[in-house]
């Protein structure tokens, strides 16, 4: 079987690095964007089976992102869950109406993060 | 008037005739009778034996329930086993797989730190490790520089112009980490006042090298859905203390070999 593709999005080196670490263990292919654009146009060239999105990122932030692979045929059923220090119920809400299926917060949890990963890509 | 009078030898005929018969009809109702009994007695050992059978086959059945009780509770038992050791190696799992989060968030954290000999873009990897690794968009990077009563902001976010001036100049916490090269960790106060920069410091980490302090990390409020400090973040301070001491002195020693020399590294 193939395994999984997952597109890593954050303009963190660190949380990049993070992200990695700790899906190395499990059986997906990662592929990583450093900012809202290379990341619409790799999702767009290759749709990715989950897309793992910061929102916070400059020029085009990550609700952009997410607003523009939804209304695309090719992503718009990839399940997308937002990465962020914002977790006020303000950012959680605008982050479901742009579509994305999940949200998590940083500092990342790391069991929290499989959890969820594994639970999307299930579906 | 003539009485008639039965024949005497009639009489008798007749009566001995039907003595005869009933002597016969009792004959042929005791024969009945008899047969009767016979088969009510054999009908009654049927019963008996089959009453035997019964109770045979119901010490049976509870021999076997009883067997099957005891197997039961034996099950239950080893259930109730099973059930403990797998709660126990879920918990030991979720153990394992924290501890092995942690330690990734403390590669990710030293790798970040030397994976650069660029002064600049250390602090900004130990900012992005204070961000997204700690949790907190508020804090200051202090150097210490000639004077020691005051230091320098190098780096900081989300403070006011006002409190980062009090950090570097007054703060007693900042100053007594600077002095003694010891980290301070405390329960997070939500409450600022002006110049009272002591409320709402979450952490001060010394950046020393041997005995050498270079810095401070003024670490103040930590993200809303943060409650406190983890022992995970205490391991990272502790890590930071050292490794952004000497990430940060590589850059000044790789500044100080560029200049003199016009070989790469």
């Amino acid at each position: 079987m193939e395994a999984k593709t997952i597109l890593l999005v954050d303009d963190s080196r660190t949380t990049l690095m993070m992200e990695q670490m700790l899906l190395k263990k499990e059986p997906y292919r990662v592929v990583t964007a450093s900012n809202g654009a290379d990341a619409i146009r790799i999702a767009l060239d290759a749709p990715p089976d989950l897309i793992l999105l910061d929102v916070v990122m400059p020029e085009v932030d990550g609700f952009a992102v997410c607003e523009r692979l939804q209304s695309e045929p090719a992503t718009e059923s990839v399940p997308i869950i937002m990465v962020t220090t914002r977790g006020e119920a303000e950012h959680v809400e605008r982050a479901f109406k742009t579509g994305c299926s999940d949200f998590i917060t940083k500092p990342i949890d790391g069991l929290e993060l499989l959890a969820k990963v594994r639970n999307h890509l299930a579906d | 008037m003539s009485d008639e009078q039965p024949e005497p030898g009639k009489y008798a005929k007749t009566v001995h005739e039907e003595t005869q018969d009933f002597i016969r009809s009792l004959l042929a109702e005791n024969r009945e009778l008899r047969e009767l009994t016979a088969r009510l007695e054999s009908a009654k050992a049927d019963l008996a034996e089959e009453v035997a059978s019964l109770k045979e086959r119901l010490t049976t059945a509870r021999v076997d329930l009883e067997t099957q009780r005891r197997s039961e509770a034996r099950l239950e038992e080893e259930l109730a086993q099973a059930e403990a050791t797998s709660r126990r190696y879920s918990t030991e799992y979720v153990e394992v797989e924290r501890h092995s989060s942690s330690l990734a968030n403390l590669y990710v954290a030293s790798y970040r730190l030397h994976g650069t000999l660029c002064r600049r873009e250390v602090l900004d990897a130990l900012e992005e490790i204070i961000v997204n690794l700690i949790g907190s968009e508020e804090y200051a990077i202090l150097e210490c520089g000639a004077n020691p009563e005051s230091l320098e902001v190098v780096a900081q976010s989300g403070m006011e112009p006002a409190r980062l001036q009090h950090l570097a100049t007054s703060s007693s916490l900042v100053k007594r980490c600077a002095r003694t090269g010891e980290l301070y960790s405390g329960n997070q106060n939500t409450e600022r006042g002006g110049h009272d920069a002591e409320a709402g410091l979450t952490a001060c980490i010394p950046l020393r090298l041997e005995k050498r302090v270079f810095g401070v990390i003024a670490i103040s409020r930590l993200l809303p859905h943060k409650a406190e400090l983890a022992r995970l973040d205490l391991e990272l301070f502790e890590l930071l203390a050292t490794q952004t001491a000497s990430a940060l002195y590589l850059t000044q020693l790789h500044a100080v070999a560029g200049a003199g020399s016009e070989v790469a590294p």
